[in-house]
């Protein structure tokens, strides 16, 4: 089944003119429309101007001036501004606003011909852990729908896994690609730092967030990576580090590669099927001719606090922008400019964002900016020079993705603190700016686990060579759910 | 932790309007989490600077040349209300 190929295996069929890119995307256009009513995965679909797209792929690869992507499908993550298409963040706030211009990441995209599909459900302005907090509606796991997809990019993993999509963006704050990749049984990279632009991709915390690619195989993200990654003259924040060619590193060998396993990574509170899961892949990694090495992070509790006091501080200071004055939501008749900030801000924003910009503006304001996000920022130095140090020791850290499976749905709305906790494996290499793998490594009464590398600054050609090399040798990867028709 | 007046003070700053039946659930939430956040005061930060962002030098520079076009009917076309290219707001008193 065309769904079931990898990118690699599409773009043959399409080089060589034995698929169309129409064909290729009414086929996962009629996937949508056969399931997403019960996942509601996507936002918006934008099939006519897929099928136009793929109408203009078609003749590039008709005179031989594709790329490898082009005629491919591809699904954004709806906080990408998408020129003439609505990009809602999953908020009132930005319910109506369509975008009158295209993120780089979407631009970079278009120009290797990839064709959208359309926007991906997600948390509110990226805020969550199970694409719960949505002004659209949650979305479900397509491997168990009373499960939640792992957020805030749980619409691209739900549509990635049921197959409607082969390829989709994500963005990582705190883990928000990596742990819906673990819970839909997918892979997922969060990129270094500076290595995918931010222009265009509605900013939650600056200083943590990255834009990356989500899909089902390391090769596959390889393929993908390679079309957005790099500077940009628009983000003054990019790193001008030429970008390697991901894909033929893909299958160098790992004889010798040093692994460190942190052992407070592996104590109380992971789930023992995901320990066992990642001691059994860790084993596979052995045969393949890697090192292990047990190594410490003393700094692994404190991360979560620290991450909740400087992102949430810099979501309040992103978010001040929403004033109902020069775009998205506002208040009916206010009675003068406060009452249109307060109550177009009160009205426009979920409870989980509200209680986010509250958390920030606290821990920023006069009195408690020392104790709090001074405090938090010195913090987050000593985590980044533990790992710098660490990384010089070993090449990747292997750890776990998630410290439980993919929960139910309403199992933690009601108790936010359980939810950021979840984040512990995850945050940390947002705050140090460091890249960082998930991979799925097996099942758990039918819901799936997922591992990660970390990797050193810009280690993003060996953290997929890992990946793939592990792919090679089993079949976690390319398992589908049975989906339930709409 | 945080007593209801902190709460409507914070909710000033950040420009949102609190219900009054919402007040005592931020109060309890906001506690809640402030309490967690305590475990920040644990850890020793002596001479340690504060890291704002990952990869302190990274600051690029361009030739001084206009690469934007005007787009400024495109964005304004976005907003509730203009008026000769001003964007209108209610008063502020």
């Amino acid at each position: 089944m065309l769904h079931e190929k990898s990118v690699n295996e599409l773009s043959q069929l399409l080089q060589k003119k034995q698929l169309s890119s129409q064909e290729l995307t009414t086929h996962f256009l009629n996937r949508i429309a056969q399931y997403d009513k019960v996942l509601n995965s996507f936002i918006t679909v934008t099939a006519e101007s897929a099928l136009q797209e793929a109408v203009k792929a078609d003749a590039c690869i008709a005179k031989n001036e594709a790329t490898l992507l082009t005629g491919i499908p591809v699904a954004h993550k709806d906080l990408f501004c998408t020129k003439d298409v609505k990009t809602t963040c999953a908020s009132k706030m930005l319910a109506n606003f369509i975008a009158p211009y295209d993120a780089t990441v979407v631009a970079r995209c278009r120009q290797v011909g990839l064709v959208s599909l359309g926007k991906t459900n997600m948390d509110e302005f990226a805020m969550g852990a199970s694409n719960e907090t949505s002004f659209f509606g949650a979305v479900k796991n397509p491997w168990d729908i009373k499960a939640v997809p792992g957020g805030s990019s749980g619409g691209s993993a739900a549509a990635l896994a049921a197959r409607l999509t082969p390829l989709a963006t994500g963005s990582d704050t705190g883990g928000s690609i990596r742990q819906p990749a673990a819970f839909c049984g997918l892979t997922g990279l969060k990129p270094t730092y500076g290595l995918v632009s931010r222009y265009g991709m509605i900013a939650f915390a600056s200083s943590l967030d990255q834009g990356g690619p989500m899909a089902r195989s390391a090769e596959d993200i390889a393929l993908f990576l390679q079309a957005f990654a790099g500077l940009d003259e628009r983000d003054a924040t990019t790193s001008d580090r030429v970008v390697p060619h991901y894909f033929s590193t893909l299958n160098d060998s790992l004889q010798g590669i040093k692994i460190g396993l942190p052992a407070e990574y592996f104590g109380e509170g992971l789930h023992p099927a995901i320990a066992a899961h990642i001691e059994t892949a860790i084993q596979q990694y052995e045969k393949m001719g890697a090192i292990i090495k047990k190594v410490h992070l003393s700094h692994t509790k404190i991360a979560i606090p620290t991450y909740y006091v400087i992102a949430p501080a810099e979501a309040s200071s992103n978010l001040a922008r929403f004033d109902g004055i020069r775009y998205g939501y506002h208040c009916d008749n206010p009675k003068d400019l406060n009452d249109l900030y307060s109550r177009t801000r009160q009205e426009g924003f979920g409870r989980e964002v509200k209680r986010r910009i509250m958390i920030g503006t606290y821990v920023l304001s006069a009195g408690y900016y020392d104790a709090y996000y001074l405090k938090a920022q010195k913090i987050r130095r000593l985590i980044a020079n533990e790992f710098d140090t660490l990384l010089k020791e070993v090449d990747v850290i292997a750890a776990p993705t998630t410290p439980t499976l993919a929960f139910n749905l309403n199992e933690k709305a009601q108790n936010p603190l359980s939810l950021y906790l979840a984040d512990i494996y995850t945050c940390v290499a947002n705050l140090a700016g460091i890249p960082a793998v998930s991979l799925p490594i097996g099942f758990h009464e039918q819901r799936p686990i997922g591992m990660q590398f970390i990797g050193p600054a810009f280690s993003e050609a060996k953290l997929l060579n890992l990946a793939h090399q592990y792919q090679r040798e089993s079949d976690w990867h390319i398992r589908s759910p049975q989906l339930i028709e709409s | 932790m945080i007593n209801q007046t902190e709460i409507q003070k914070i909710a000033k700053l950040a420009k949102l309007a609190i219900l009054p039946e919402e007040v005592a659930y931020y109060t309890e939430e906001l506690t809640r989490v402030l309490i967690f956040m305590q475990q920040l005061q644990t850890v020793d930060t002596e001479k340690v600077e504060p890291m704002a962002y990952a990869f302190d030098s990274m600051q690029h520079w361009r030739e001084d040349i206009i690469t934007e076009t005007d787009a400024l009917k495109a964005y304004q076309a976005l907003a509730a209300q203009i008026e000769n290219d001003l964007y209108i707001v209610p008063a502020v008193i």
